[in-house]
């Protein structure tokens, strides 16, 4: 590899260490597309941001707007609208589809049972979660 | 010692035992090593101590296949070689390992492939190697990198995907470091400002002098019992092509092999993970430095790190070729507006947290992918000339929709075998990332670092840069019919020359090439001097 122009590629070690971010939950998943003072101007306006509130849907607890919005790319890029059909996909459709998503997500990813969204590689099982909270919260009683 | 050749009186003859061409790694390895055991040694350098740019010109050619290019933008032939002491060491990253035992086996689902010998052969060079370039030595072994960094590597162990070690020299600019020792060894002359030119041969079968000159008009001639091509994966096919004194097609070059096969890593900024892991469980990705125990090189540091690569047994049961990555931490500002629409890495970051698990390292992903061999991809000559009248070089870089399609279908497995394994998720932009803007980021600044929408990468079209890393354009095998140099680096139809450098390897495998191209040398190094006593 060369040094230059692609000298970042190189290990950072010494002078000021390694730069790495921690991203952790704990400090705050902040996205600013929802910030419009911080948005270039040409920015497509986000449809869902997850600064906004937390939603408390009956049955999932907590669910955050990023979530939300996740949700939503799934069903654009996937076609999952049918909420009864991705509910009754579950292993159990009685119980909090993130938990479930929890127990085979992994096996789902060695099986090679994965969808993509804008690049992400997701499990099936936990992008069915995110559709499905989407789906009932843009349904009529809303979340 | 050094000699700068256009002190020289035109006309003058030079040579020695042995005359290299070339003061790079190989160049230099071999002479050192030549030299210490009594032969007496020439090596001719095309530049002098430093850059200059006229003899950088020289270097200059036109790119007519694939476009040349880095991560991020066009390069010139003449910006990826470096003529002067210590040839392309003078830019090197410094990464270290070895080549995988798969890339010395013949791979029947590629058109060609396989090195004349195993990996066994070239071990106790490797040991040797890794002195030279100033690593711990030669041994990569997980388990023992673990312990020595104090750091675990990725946590993926899986048929497909593992973690393999990098060792980093910081880096070892040949010319630099090895001058003291040249400059002490009075049996190893190095010429400066020393361009060959021609390569002499009344037959074909035998080099009788090469013929040399400086850019001030200063004329020589070198004459040795053997000569050694080490100019580079460009330089070393263009000066046999340019060698026309009996065959109109070059030198060596009766089976119209020369500088084919030209194979480069093909580069590419794959895409993002999010880490589902503590920072300092993946402290490893960026390594550490570590103390040289033993050797000449001993007290010195150098570097260490983890990064990840398919297995062996998954390229040969998936049929497919090689690939590596890198996962680089970067300063990615707090709430950094990754990506200005569609599913982000905030998004993907609170799925993770509602199903119990805790992200927390970002890292961008850095691929290096293994392609096939193409007998159309390669050097030639083109009809413009440098000052010393020597053709240019045309590079014909090719590489296929297949070697595309593998890249990705390995970065997938990367993408899977993260979240099998529980290290975290994988967003997959190939070629869709700005790498300087992500250099650049500023906190609080809103900085797009993607190149075009996620949703919108072509995958059938993506860009993909060099490593500036030149091989296989004389390569080696058993039969003249499949390469230009025999398993002992000497040219198939020229029985005193012989060829140092990448340019010899069979195939390209991922890891980077200065670390075994300097075994190759010092493997060489062993072979002349059973030839030459």
């Amino acid at each position: 590899m060369p040094e230059t122009p692609t000298r970042r590629t190189a290990l950072k070690v010494g002078g000021g260490g390694a730069l790495a971010l921690v991203l952790g939950v704990g400090a705050g998943w902040v996205d600013r597309r929802g910030r419009p003072e911080a948005a270039p101007p040409d920015a497509p306006a986000p449809t869902t941001t997850s600064t906004a509130p937390p939603q408390v849907i009956p049955g999932f607890g907590e669910v955050s707007g990023g979530i939300l919005a996740l949700g939503d790319r799934v069903i654009a890029t996937q076609g999952w609208d049918d909420l009864d059909a991705l509910i009754s996909a579950l292993p159990d459709p009685s119980g909090d589809p993130f938990a479930q998503a929890q127990d085979v997500t992994r096996a789902e990813f060695r099986a090679g049972d994965t969808i993509t969204v804008d690049g992400w590689v997701l499990a099936r099982s936990e992008a069915q979660a995110t559709a499905i909270v989407s789906l009932i919260c843009a349904g009529d009683t809303g979340c | 010692m050094l000699i700068d050749a256009t002190t020289l009186d035109s006309g003058a003859t030079i040579g020695g035992d042995v005359c290299i061409i070339g003061a790079g790694a190989a160049g230099i390895t071999l002479g050192i090593e030549l030299a210490a055991l009594g032969f007496d040694v020439v090596i001719l350098e095309s530049g002098g101590h430093d850059e200059d740019a006229a003899t950088q010109d020289l270097a200059a050619g036109s790119s007519i296949g694939q476009p040349a290019t880095t991560l991020d933008s066009p390069v010139r032939l003449d910006q990826m070689r470096l003529r002067y002491l210590g040839g392309t060491t003078n830019h090197w990253a410094g990464f270290c390992r070895p080549l995988s035992p798969v890339d010395f086996e013949v791979r029947d689902h590629l058109a060609v492939s396989g090195w004349p010998f195993g990996p066994d052969e070239l071990a106790p060079y490797m040991r040797r190697a890794a002195e030279w370039v100033r690593i711990t030595d030669d041994d990569f072994s997980l388990d023992r990198w673990e312990v020595k960094l104090g750091m675990q590597a990725p946590a993926i162990r899986s048929d497909r995907l593992e973690p393999f070690v990098y060792q980093l020299t910081f880096p070892t600019k040949f010319g630099r470091v090895y001058r003291p020792e040249i400059d002490a060894t009075p049996n190893l002359r190095v010429y400066l400002n020393a361009n060959t030119v021609n390569m002499a041969t009344a037959d074909g079968r035998q080099v009788s002098h090469l013929d040399v000159r400086t850019l001030g008009g200063v004329s020589l001639r070198a004459e040795a019992t053997a000569y050694v091509l080490a100019a580079g994966g460009i330089e070393n096919p263009r000066l046999l092509l340019a060698s026309t004194d009996n065959d109109p097609a070059g030198l060596g070059n009766a089976n119209d092999l020369v500088g084919r096969y030209f194979t480069e890593h093909l580069q590419v900024y794959a895409g993002f993970g999010l880490l589902e892991a503590d920072p300092a469980d993946v402290a490893g990705l960026n390594g550490a430095e570590v103390t040289i125990e033993t050797g000449r090189h001993a007290g010195e540091t150098h570097g260490a790190k983890f990064a990840l690569g398919l297995t062996d047994h998954h390229v040969r049961d998936a049929e497919t070729t090689g690939l590596e990555l890198q996962l680089l931490q970067s300063a990615f500002p707090e709430g950094a507006p990754l990506q200005e629409s569609g599913a982000t890495m905030s998004d993907v970051g609170e799925l993770l947290g509602r199903t119990g698990t805790t992200p927390g390292t970002a890292v961008y992903l850095q691929g290096l992918a293994e392609q096939e061999l193409d007998p159309e991809s390669r050097v030639i000559l083109g009809s413009a000339t440098d000052a010393l009248g020597m053709r240019r070089v045309e590079l014909d870089w090719q590489y296929s929709a297949a070697d595309r399609r593998r890249a990705l279908d390995g970065y997938r497995i990367v993408a899977e075998e993260f979240g099998a394994s529980g290290l975290g998720r994988v967003q997959l932009v190939p070629g869709g990332i700005h790498a300087d803007a992500i250099d650049n980021l500023v906190p609080g600044e809103f900085v797009s670092i993607y190149s075009s929408s996620p949703d919108e990468i072509d995958e059938n079209n993506f860009p993909v840069g060099m490593g500036f890393h030149h091989m296989c354009t004389t390569r080696m095998a058993a039969s003249p019919s499949d390469g230009v140099v025999d398993p002992d680096c000497r040219m198939h139809e020229v029985e005193n020359l012989w060829v140092a450098g990448s340019s010899v390897f069979a195939t390209g495998g991922t890891a980077t090439p200065t670390y075994t191209l300097v075994a190759l040398a010092a493997r060489l190094a062993d072979h002349l001097t059973a030839v030459l006593r």
